[in-house]
Formats: C-alpha cells, structure tokens, sequence
C-alpha cells in the first residue's frame, strides 16, 4: 500500500463506515419497503428484530457498533455490550474494503483472513445482507447458458465387447450397446438439452410450507405452552410439506414427480445452513460461478418471512446457544483448519430402496402403526407415530401425482402420450405405497422415495446406491414376460430410455450453494452416488444387464449427477467389465470411478460390518463405502486438514495465516534436536485440532435430536424400526462419522524435506527454513529447487517417503478410533478431498515440500505432481497403502490423454492395465480425468464451447467452465499422461 | 564378460512407444554408429560422461565451488571443461536442481532384472515387456543376453531394438535364443551415404537383415528412420522400399524425425552438424508414406 493510500484508509475509514451505519438509520427510516427487513413475521403479526452489532479492526482502534430495534437501526462509536455479532477487521483498509466490496469479494476477505465474524452467524447473515442492500443497485440479468455440447476426442467409435455375455449378464448380447447413441433417444436428447440451457431457480417452497407449519403450530412448543416432541414435530411439519406441495409431472417424462416447483431448483433447507445466502440474494444471479435465478416475491418472502424464523432456530446457532460458542466452533467458523458438514446436511447415506420396491412406504407405516400401538414408552411411540406420518405424507404426495398425471391425460390430444399419461396415473396410484412390479413402476417408486428423501434432507451427498443391483429383477421380470425377441428387444430399449429419464430427473434440483461455497466445493452438485457392479451379499456376481444398461445411460448423457462409482472385485467380475468401465470413463471424460471392491469389503470388516453388509456397500456421496440401506454412518461429517497442524508444529502452535495461537505450545524450530521430535509435535498440533473437530461433530450431532430429528429418512434405515430410534438417536444399526483427510502428500512431502535438509543432511538449518517458508521462498532460489528436486517424494516410489505415508496414516486411524462417537460406532478415516485441496490450499503459507503459498494442495490421495519418474511409480506407491486404515476411502487421480492417431482400442487396453494392475495390486479407488491440458486451456478461453466437458474433482464430478479459476488451474497442472502407444 | 563394463543410460518406465503394451525400456551406452542425427546422443558412447541441463539450472554456482578440479568455471551455468572433468560427481551432488548428472550406471546383469520386475504386473496386464535399446544392446552381447535370459525365465516378454550392425554368429548364439521380437532399424540403402551419414557402411546390416528375413529365426519389424534430407530422400526411400520387397519384408514401421534431441546433444557438449529444429510437415510424412503403399505401416501417424 502507497503512504497515501494507507493515510486515506487511517483518515476515510471512519467517515465511511460512519456514514454507512448512519445511511441504513436513514433508509431504515425513510423507506417502508426497506423497514419491513427489520421484523420477523412470526405467526400473524410482525414482530421487531432485535440485535446488536459491533464493527471493530482487530487492533481495536476502530470501534463503532449498530442497534437494530422497533424498526430502527441506529449507531454510535465504539463497542457496545451484550453483541450479538461482531465484525472483526484486521485493519482499516480491510474494513474500508468490506464496505465497498461485492459479496464474492468479502468472502475472498474471509478466506484471507483479513475479515472474521464473532457471535451469531445468521446475525452476521442478516446485517451483511442489510449492507448490501443499501449499496446494491438492481443487476441485470446474464444471458441464458448455451446448450452446445462439447464432445471428447474419442467420441467416435464404441465397439462391442466381447460375444459371449459376460459376468451375470443375462438377455444382452452387446452389453456396450454399439448400435445407440443419444440421437436413437429424442426423448433424452431433449431432456439433455433442456439440462444445460435452463438455468436454476432458488425453490421457496420447501422452507415456506414447513416455516408457515411451523408458526402455526409452535417449533420449540405448542401454541398452548407445551413442549414439542422434535422427532414427531418434524413429522407433522414434513407431512404437510408433502401433502401440500404441488404435484408435477414433467412434460413428456416417463417418470412422475419433482424435487422443487421450478424445473430446475435449488432446494432451501433455513433450518441448517440455509440462512448464509442471505446477503447474496440480490446478487446471486448475476455471481460469477454458478448463479442462481431468485424471483423478487421468493427474495421477499425469506427475507421477511422465513429466515428470520430460522435465524436463531437453525443448527448453528442452537447449537451455539447450548454450548455457549465454545472453542470448537469458533475454528470452525475460521475455515483454515476443518470443515464441518452437519451444520450443513443429516445425508451422506443410503436408503434402503428394496423395502420401498419389495413393500413400500404402505406396510412401512402400517408396521409403523402397529409398533405404535403397542410401544413401551412414549419416546417409541411418537417415533412410530412420526414414521407413520412421513410414509402417509409420501403417499399422499404420490397420490396428488396420480390425479395430475389422469388430468393430464384427460387434456393430453397426443394418443401416444395420453397412454403415458394414464400409465403414469395407475403408477403413482400404486407405488411407492404398494409393491412394484415392473421396472417402470420401480424406476417411479424409487424418484418419488428419492423426491422424499431431498424434501426431509439436504440434497447434498444423500446418495442412491445399487441401482443395478435392485433394479436387475424388475427388468428380468418384465423381459420374462416378453412373447418374442422383437418385444425383448423393445423392452431393452425401453429400460434404457427410463434409466435415462431417472438420470435426468436427478438434475433437477442442485444444492444451495453460498458464494464462499463456490470457492469450497466448486462447481459439485449434489453429489447423488449411484453405485454398480462388485459382488452380491453371498459373493456371487453382480455385473448383470441393468449394470451395463446404466453404463450405456452414463455414456450417452455424460452428466456429473448422479455421480457413478462401478465396483470391480478382481477375483470375481471379468476383465471385460473391467474395459467397458474405462471406455466408458474414456467417452464421458471422467465418470465413472473405479473401486477395488476386494480392498473396500475387507476395510469394511476392519470396521465391524458382518461380511454380506459389507458386500453390500454403495459410495456415498463422493467415494465413501456405506452399507446400503443399514448404515448411518455420514461419510462426510467434516473435512480436516492436514497441513494447519503442520503450521502450527512449525510455529509452537501458533497459525501464522490466522495469527493466532491456536494449538499447544509444542516448542519453537530451534528446539529441535531430531526429526522425531519434530515430527511428535506435529502429532500432537494434529491430536489437538482433530479433538476439536470432533467436539465440535458431536455438538452438532447432538444439536440435529432437537433440531432435525429425520423420521422419514430412519424408516429407510434398518435398525430404527426395531429400536424404536431415530437415526439422530443411533437407530441405525450400523453407526459411524467419516473423515476427509486433506494434503497427505504435501506434509509427507514436508516431512521429508525437514528430515533430509535439516537433519540427516544438515543443509540448512530449521530456523532459516522457517524463514525461507515465510518469505515464500524469495531469496531461496537455491534451497527451493533442492526441496523440489532432491528431496524424494510420495509417490515416487522411494522406500522412505512410503513409510512416513503408511506411519502416518497408521497414527491418524488410531486417533480417530478413539474418540468417543455420540451415536455409537467409529470415526473412519478418508483421504478424499472434493475441492477443498484448493480451499484449505489458499489458506495455507508456503511448505517446506516447496510448495508456494496459496496454492493448491494434492488432491485426495494424489501423488504432488512433481513427485518424479512416472505414473506407474504414483499407482505402485497408492496401491501400496493399507486399505484396513483408510476406511473411509480415497480419491486418487490420474490424468490420461489419449492420442487422436491411436486408435480407441489400443487406449483403452492401456487405461485398463493401469486400472487392473492398480486394483489387484490392492488399490482402493482411482479416477481418470480422460482430457488434455490443451483441451482444458482451450475451454477456460471458449468457456460457452464446453458448456457439459466434464471434470472429476476429488471424488465428484463437476462441469468444467463453472469451476473457480484456482481448481481450473489445479486441473491443469495435474501430471498428464500420455495413451499413446 | 565384455572388456569394457556396459553401462545403462537409462531405464525408462512406462514407455508406450517402444513395441507392444507398457514397456520398461533399457537405454544401454555405446554404438557402433554415430548417425548424425541420433536421437539418443546421451548413447552414442560407451563410458560415463557427465550432462548439463541449461534448463534446470538456477545458477547458484555450487558446482563450481565444489569441484576440485576447477573444470567449472566460477558461477557454473554449464560452463564445463571436459578436458579436466575427472566425472567424480561432486558437482551432481551438490547441484539442487539435477541440472547437473552423470549419464550411465552399471547394474550387475540380476540386480538389471529385479529392477525391471518392478513393473511385471503392467506388463502382463498390458501384453508389455521389457525392451533393450541403446545406443546398441548388441555391443555388449554376453551381458544383454544374460538380462534377456534372466527376463524371459520370470516371464517378461523381451525386444530388442538395433541398429543391425552386429556379428550374427554371436547374436544368434548367445542373444537371440532369449529375445521374443527384434526391431532392426533400415536407414540407408546405399553403402556410401550410409557409411557418410553413420559412420559405418551398411554391408553387415543388410546382410543381418536378409538372415531375419529368411530365417524365421525371430518375429522382427523393420523400422526406417525418417531424417529429412538424409533418410527422408525420395531416392533412398525408395530403394530401401525397392529392396525390402524384393526380400519378402511387407510390414515396416516409419519414424517420423523428432527435433528434441539438438537440447540433448548440448547438454553433454556437443556441437552437431544435422541441426534441422523442426518437426516434419503434414505434407513430408505423406511424401514418405506414398512411397511405401502396400506396406503394412505399424503404428500410422
């Protein structure tokens, strides 16, 4: 900052900050419209919102405070007691900043920590929106998308596989589908296209049926004083939800229903994190990444109506409220150390989809009923009662679909669509109350369920499952009733075509997502795994027709939702299988992603998991293994990571980035006298951080039996209904709580570094290795390029380099085993990262692997790419890793680019012995990213020529063009491996 | 044993280009040749030299420092006297960024195999294998025949990539029982552009090449370097094409010229005198592929 520049900030600052509090008295004042921001509607009359929020820099200098109360906003100078929120700038010039900066931009301050908040977040919500307000002008709105499709360079030919029919397939005699392409589907080719031209629309209906049920009826009493059972309050919220939302069908689907009232919709969910988009309202259309269209009467309605009902009722802040805003929370909040996702979301697991298909949600709440009848206890019975309710909610929704489709049907002119119509009406008057009993009436059964599920829970990471798996008998049913081969051929075609339509139905709805989102998990959607292949629960085979027609759905429409993980069990499913899943991989560029179900199953054991659940496990979310429809075990309850202890070893625990003490004091640099000992405060920084990480999981997990008990989601979990539990309450019978664990390879990498430059070699000492850190290396040209060159990396296949890896990995399993889990079970260990390498990267100074500040970690488990020599080293040194201790699984990315001169089959025989040889080697899960750094440079330039090139992050697929800059580049600058031969 | 120890160059995994699968390949030190644009100078002779990357350096001037001859000058940069350089390797390990390295390494024949083992399961998932390259494998025949023996008993598919310049009485003794495929390299027909060229006359590989054609001896691919004004010729391509038909040889395999080796031959200090930057034009490799219609052209390019 120039000397002027830095006098303007000391001497303007306050005269704007001043002038802003005293504009939004004036406004406040002045403008009715605006005045009607500062009152919660609660029940019929509106009533003053109430708060008091300080603004101060860091260093105290600046203090000035706001008072919002009976409709007024009025302010003064400094400090005020009993805050509700306060802004913590780190200086004048961050806080002049913050008053003119665009929402994006304050997030981008948050992230560089210039900007903290103290106290109440949805408050913190409410005034930045406030001061948005007052500054914003109406943004136009941006061009619609494009809907041109890019294609891969090896879009071209798709060859049969071989004759004989594979694994246990049954009817088809060419399980790759040659002869099809998207174009024999107008049907799905519409609806494709209609998916990358129609842009997202926030839904209010969700939160405005459950907020209206809610003031009638009390959410923390009655209206006449009582207290409200949680689990059966949110049953009667959620059933009035589902009996009063508008029942659609969309126009020319095969497959009634739909998440939101838009036809695509961004689902609010204000009793978790949904009140943080508040101040990007006005803004969110016209975000840069992934923008969201609001209606002004949407806007209105939760600015006035529904988040400041959810203000101070929703997780967070119960939470906050009954811990007293510990420790544990307030890093959280710091975003530089973990990430916690139940504030966010109860899902990360797998429903129990053939209980709906077999008996549905009718002999749900009819055994419901009779458990209720004859409970023990009243905590039973209000259980059964909620479960009864959500499933009769169900039904109802389902039977409002069957009346629209016959109305429908009865204006429908078109005879063939008229059918279809009527068809749809017998459906949904069928199931998902009743059995289904044709793979029509099963593809519908499981949308409705799954609509059910993304009303109760957040629609991020609740995942599918074994499609293929549940979904075989009905096809087989329906092909058994064919008289000829011309009506099985129809049959096939026609299964293609619903599987189609369910894909498609899943992008319907996307997660709302707040700008600082964009920057933390770029560009995911909702991440709904649906997983194939691998071995039945008695080890048999499951690689059957339903299998291969899924992966001829995910090669034609090439969507990243649903997100497709293919099991592959060496010792059982055929290499063939193995081939169509990376030509498959090769055609959509990056789905999908192959897990070694041997390793998978046996990590499970490891876990306690009787073998036939453990062979029955899907991906959740990104790649985390759940145990399909037993197991609550929320694979993503929070990412960590592992980089922060690191700093904090380095700085006797203080985060240089956050400056602050944060961990123990565990001594400074010049203490060290051998690597273990530098390497046992690592650990200990590490010990202190993961507690509090897991404090913080438990309260929220705590906080969710009051707040968002999920009676609807635990009559889908066995367990629950024999225990009488919901799942908040441990009523699943399998418990547990995943972690991501982020940067493995960077502090290995460091790790070593310390210990061949500072010890073994004594190159350098720790002291001026600090400093080299913290001058991001600038004046250490020659030690940088020895860290980058001479020191050997993960990856590279160096003995040593492994172990530190294995030892580590070892350590954290331990750890996390140990801590006591609040529903029962483990804490499982993963190392996958969605983007958040790339978040917790650009909040992190420089490392002594060499890496610069603000970049991005590696991804998941990956291998840096500089770790030299050769892609066969990096899959050598993975598949090296015990699987017994990362139960939670990994990501591991490996970037291949075919050659155009080659041709497909001579690719694919590569990309396969990579794959083979990694998972019989014992790998557990890798991901190909099948696009040449050309072709990503290229789309980052023409980003509308790309609209749907597809990327895999870490675990989860995203378009390409809406990735932030900093994960684009990462992409990059990922190791590109040529397929040439 | 051989008089001299062959030393290896180079092991390089994961090679895709090199015959069939994910290859390891071998990269052995000394030829017979010297092609004028050899692709691999870092081969052509037979001892240790040390190579000087100008791209990696970052200029410390450690090596200078360190060397006790004084064959670098002060602030390094590559600055090497090659006369005074006792190849002691001071200087590579002090260098940070591997600017610096000493080209050639001897492995016992068994210790050569267990390390290409490392990678026999991509091998055997891939139809791969190992391939002995150079500069020439056959120069040091005894000691490839024993690698080629040690791979083949654990199952490792085995090619060997020459120049064709060998005694085949010796290679049909000792390293031919042991190899699964040769690739043999035809690069000029005429006698005395090829010895003007190479350094060598063409007699020995010509009449080498009409025994693999004869024999059956081996599964073999002719290979022919496209240099552009020298192999590249119109006239030589044909002859070669003329000559090659006439022995019943209808499947070959052309080598489009590739300009990254001119770096290569200044790190270790050469000045080469082929010095063409640039890759062969579109309309060049179709001019060569004309020329050879009715070949069964492995790998089209």
């Amino acid at each position: 900052m120039t000397a002027r520049s830095q006098v303007l900030s000391e001497t303007l600052t306050p005269v704007l900050m001043d002038a802003v509090l005293k504009g939004l008295g004036a406004r406040a004042a002045l403008d009715r419209k605006f005045r009607a921001n500062l009152y919660h509607d609660v029940g019929s009359g509106s009533e003053p919102w109430n708060a008091k929020v300080v603004f101060r820099t860091r260093d105290g200098s600046l203090q000035r405070h706001m008072v919002v109360a009976k409709g007024r906003i009025r302010s003064g100078r400094g400090a005020i007691a009993g805050a509700d929120a306060t802004f913590v700038l780190r200086d004048r010039a961050a806080l002049k900043k913050m008053l003119v900066a665009k929402p994006a931009e304050s997030m981008e301050m948050l992230l560089r920590n210039e900007l903290s908040f103290e106290g109440n977040m949805s408050v913190v919500a409410r005034v930045s929106y406030l001061l948005e307000r007052l500054t914003a002008k109406k943004q136009p709105d941006q061009n619609p998308r494009h809907d041109f499709l890019y294609k891969s360079s090896l879009a071209a030919p798709v060859r049969a596989l071989a004759s004989r029919k594979s694994d246990a397939v049954e009817y088809l005699d060419d399980p790759s589908f040659s002869e099809w392409t998207i174009e024999d589907f107008p049907r799905l080719r519409g609806f494709l296209a209609d998916a990358f031209s129609t842009r997202p629309r926030i839904s209010t209906e969700r939160p405005r049926l459950l907020t209206e049920h809610f003031k009638r009826h009390g959410f923390e009493k009655t209206r006449d004083g009582k207290d409200r059972d949680p689990v059966l309050r949110q049953a009667q919220a959620y059933k009035y939800l589902m009996e009063n939302r508008q029942p659609r069908i969309r126009k020319g689907d095969l497959i009634a229903g739909t998440t939101t009232d838009k036809e695509i919709g961004v689902v609010v969910y204000p009793d978790l994190g949904g009140v943080l988009i508040w101040p990007e309202l006005y803004t969110m259309h016209v975000r840069d990444l992934n923008p969201y269209i609001i209606d002004e009467q949407d806007r209105r309605l939760l600015t006035e109506d529904i988040f400041p009902y959810w203000q101070a009722r929703n997780l967070r802040e119960v939470a906050r409220t009954n811990a007293g805003n510990p420790e544990c929370l307030k890093l959280d909040e710091r975003f530089v150390l973990y990430f916690q996702w139940k504030a966010h979301s109860l899902s990360h697991t797998i429903p129990d989809f053939p209980s709906v298909l077999g008996k549905g949600l009718g002999a749900i709440a009819a055994q419901a009923g009779a458990a209720e009848a004859s409970a023990d206890d009243e905590g039973k019975r209000n259980f059964f009662c909620a479960v009864r309710l959500c499933c009769e909610g169900v039904i109802a929704y389902a039977t409002h679909l069957s009346e629209e489709a016959a109305r429908l049907a009865a204006a429908e002119t078109d005879p063939a669509r008229k059918a279809e119509l009527e068809n749809l009406a017998r459906i949904c008057a069928k199931v998902p109350a009743g059995p289904a009993e044709t793979l029509e009436e099963a593809a519908n059964s499981m949308w409705i369920t799954w609509v059910a599920c993304h009303m109760e829970n957040t629609n991020a990471g609740l995942s599918i499952g074994r499609v293929d798996k549940w979904l075989q008998p009905y096809f087989l049913a329906d092909m058994r009733r064919c008289a000829d081969d011309e009506a099985r051929r129809a049959t096939i075609r026609r299964a293609v075509e619903l599987i189609g339509c369910f894909f498609l139905r899943c992008t319907d709805h996307l997660p709302m997502v707040a700008d600082l989102g964009n920057k933390l998990f770029g560009g995911s959607s909702s991440d709904q795994a649906i997983t194939i292949g691998g071995v039945l629960e008695d080890g048999s085979n499951n690689v059957t027709d339903m299998t291969y027609i899924i992966l001829k759905v995910a090669e034609m429409l090439r969507l990243r939702d649903p997100n497709l993980n293919a099991r592959w069990h060496p010792d059982v499913n055929s290499v063939e299988y193995l081939r169509r899943l990376c030509e498959v991989n090769a055609l959509t560029g990056s789905t999908p992603s192959l897990h070694n179900d041997k390793a998978v199953i046996a990590a499970m054991q490891g876990q306690g998991f009787a073998i036939e659940h453990a062979r029955d496990w899907s991906a959740t979310g990104c790649v985390e293994p759940t145990s399909s429809g037993r197991h609550f075990g929320h694979t993503n309850s929070m990412m960590l990571s592992m980089v922060a202890p690191l700093e904090m070893a380095l700085h006797d625990g203080y985060h240089p980035l956050c400056r602050e003490q944060i961990g123990p004091h565990t001594g400074t640099v010049a203490g060290f006298d051998t690597f273990d000992g530098f390497y046992r405060a690592y650990l200990e920084q590490f010990r202190y951080v993961a507690q509090r990480s897991i404090e913080c999981n438990n309260l929220f997990g705590e906080t969710h039996r009051f707040v968002r008990p999920t009676p609807f989601l635990s009559s889908l979990l066995d367990g629950c209904m024999s225990s009488g539990r919901d799942v908040v309450f441990g009523g699943a019978r399998y418990n547990s709580s995943g972690i991501a664990l982020i940067g493995l390879a960077d502090v290995v990498d460091s790790l070593m570094a310390i210990k061949h430059l500072v010890f073994d070699e004594k190159r350098v000492d720790f002291a001026t290795l600090l400093d080299a850190l913290e001058k991001n290396f600038e004046g250490y040209e020659t030690l940088h390029a020895r860290m980058l060159n001479k020191v050997p990396r993960f990856g590279s296949g160096n003995a040593e380099a492994q172990r530190i890896a294995q030892r580590l990995i070892d350590w954290i399993y331990d750890l996390y085993q140990g801590f006591p889990h609040y529903r029962g079970g483990h804490y499982t260990t993963g190392y996958w990262s969605m983007s958040n390498h790339v978040a917790f990267g650009t909040l992190s100074g420089a490392l002594p692997s060499g890496r610069r500040k603000y970049k991005p970690f590696t991804p998941g488990i990956t291998p840096e790419p500089g770790a030299k020599d050769t892609l066969l080293q990096n899959i050598q040194s993975v598949a090296g890793l015990d699987p017994l201790k990362m139960p939670n699984n990994i990501a591991f990315n490996v970037k291949v680019v075919p050659d155009p001169h080659d041709s497909p089959e001579q690719a694919l025989d590569v990309m396969t012995a990579y794959a083979r040889t990694y998972l019989e080697s014992g790998g557990m899960q890798m991901q190909f990213n099948v696009v040449s750094t050309e072709t990503l440079r290229d789309a980052i330039e023409h980003p509308e020529a790309y609209r749907n090139l597809m990327v895999r992050i870490s675990g989860y697929n995203a378009y390409f063009v809406e990735l932030n800059r900093e994960l684009q580049q990462e992409l990059i600058e990922r190791n590109e491996h040529a397929l040439k031969h | 044993m051989e008089k001299r120890r062959p030393l290896v160059a180079e092991i390089k995994r994961n090679s895709l280009d090199d015959g069939p699968g994910i290859r390891s390949v071998v990269f052995f030190k000394g030829c017979p040749l010297c092609c004028v644009w050899c692709h691999n100078p870092e081969c052509t002779r037979a001892g240790d030299e040390l190579m000087f990357r100008a791209g990696q350096c970052v200029g410390c001037g450690a090596c200078a420092e360190v060397c006790k001859e004084d064959a670098i000058a002060a602030g390094g940069r590559g600055a090497i006297d090659r006369e005074l350089c006792t190849l002691c390797g001071d200087c590579t390990d002090e260098c940070p960024s591997d600017a610096l390295s000493i080209v050639g390494s001897y492995y016992e024949p068994e210790d050569l195999v267990e390390t290409l083992l490392l990678d026999k399961p991509f091998y055997d998932n891939s139809g791969g294998g190992v391939t002995l390259s150079g500069g020439e494998p056959t120069m040091a025949m005894n000691y490839t025949a024993a690698v080629a023996k040690g791979l083949r008993e654990r199952g490792v598919h085995v090619l060997v990539e020459t120049c064709g310049d060998f005694s085949w009485k010796r290679f049909a003794d000792t390293l031919l029982p042991h190899v699964d495929l040769v690739y043999v390299d035809m690069k000029i027909e005429s006698a005395e552009l090829h010895e003007k060229f190479t350094g060598r006359p063409n007699d020995r590989i010509k009449a080498n090449l009409e025994r693999l054609a004869s024999s059956a001896a081996v599964e073999f691919l002719v290979r022919v370097p496209l240099v552009p004004e020298v192999t590249a010729t119109h006239a030589n391509l044909r002859s070669i094409a003329a000559w090659l038909r006439e022995r019943g040889v209808d499947r070959i395999a052309l080598l489009p010229y590739n300009p990254l080796w001119c770096a290569k031959a200044q790190s270790l200090g050469d000045s080469p005198a082929y010095d063409r930057s640039t890759f062969m034009s579109r309309e060049e490799c179709d001019a060569a592929k004309k020329i050879f219609e009715g070949f069964r052209l492995e790998r089209d390019f």
